[in-house]
């Protein structure tokens, strides 16, 4: 099982101070590849077996008839730390390019308050969504983007996002129509609950 | 002509704050300096009153290769705002010189 993180364990066995199993570096190379979303105590270590390992070529695996996974690689097999090598170079520059587009949340992948328009579209006149809505979603996406480039925290970003939402429906009309449905539901529950 | 008396505060703000710049403002621009007096959440909805008026007109802003976010719009007075500007200031002024 790997308990450190991965990007420490391949430094360290590539500085030659750590030892690993294959078993510990298929789950390094899968952690790397899928971006370190796999938890590792759910790889099947049959599968070394049936050859289904295409992110590294293991030649020292092949030779080994009964494959258990704990043969120790070390720093001078140079073959599968050059493998190792293209591995990190590949995923750090994958990585730089998910940090240009966004520094802090490499998991967006809509530009924000995109279902909040779509919303609004189905609701409001074709008019007043070109005219209004799109300008304050213009304005939305100004103040995001400067708070991006300020390094602002999760939580900034956050309250963005809540305040513009909020000011979005206000401009569509929708908010007080919210309001309103939410007045007259706490109103029906208060008569129904009423002893 | 349009009733100068139907000019609201925001309005009045609006015009003043467009005379005072001289050119195209976008609405984020407008709150900004205003002193706190505009409010996100409804300046777009009196820009649009306004625009209907005939008190302002608008375009998208053009879009530059590599710009980020989305096109602004950008609002600039026109000659029916500048006159109910004038209108409306004239007889302020008049009222307190008398």
């Amino acid at each position: 099982m790997i308990t450190d993180k991965p990007h420490r364990i391949l430094e360290d066995f590539l500085s030659g101070t750590r030892d690993l199993t294959l078993a510990e570096m298929v789950a390094l190379v899968r952690l790397l590849e899928s971006g370190a979303l796999i938890n590792p105590d759910l790889i099947d270590l049959r599968e070394i077996k049936r050859g289904l390992i295409h992110s590294i070529d293991f030649d020292m695996a092949k030779k080994t008839n009964e494959f258990t996974g704990n043969e120790l690689f070390k720093v001078d097999d140079q073959r599968c730390i050059q493998n190792l090598r293209a591995v990190i170079i590949r995923e750090r520059s994958k990585q730089t390019i998910k940090v240009d587009r966004a520094p802090l949340d490499v998991q967006i992948t809509l530009p924000p308050g995109t279902r909040t328009m779509r919303l609004i579209k189905a609701v409001v006149s074709e008019k007043r969504y070109a005219r209004e809505c799109e300008a304050a979603r213009a304005d939305w996406l100004e103040e995001y983007y400067e708070a991006l480039d300020s390094n602002s925290g999760r939580f900034k970003l956050a309250i963005i996002h809540l305040r513009n939402t909020c000011l979005m429906l206000k401009v569509a009309g929708l908010l007080i129509l919210f309001e309103r449905i939410i007045g007259f539901a706490a109103k029906v529950i208060g008569h129904l609950t009423k002893p | 002509m349009p009733d100068p008396t139907r000019l609201s505060g925001n309005e009045y703000l609006i015009l003043k704050l467009l005379t005072t710049h001289g050119g195209e403002m976008f609405g984020l621009e407008m709150v900004a300096d205003s002193n706190k007096r505009l409010k996100k959440g409804s300046i777009y909805v009196t820009l649009g009153r306004m625009e209907d008026k005939g008190f302002v007109s608008s375009r998208k802003e053009d879009w530059v290769e590599g710009a980020r976010g989305l096109p602004k719009r950008m609002y600039k007075i026109t000659g029916e705002g500048q006159r109910v500007l004038q209108e409306w200031e004239f007889p302020r002024f008049g009222i307190i010189e008398v």
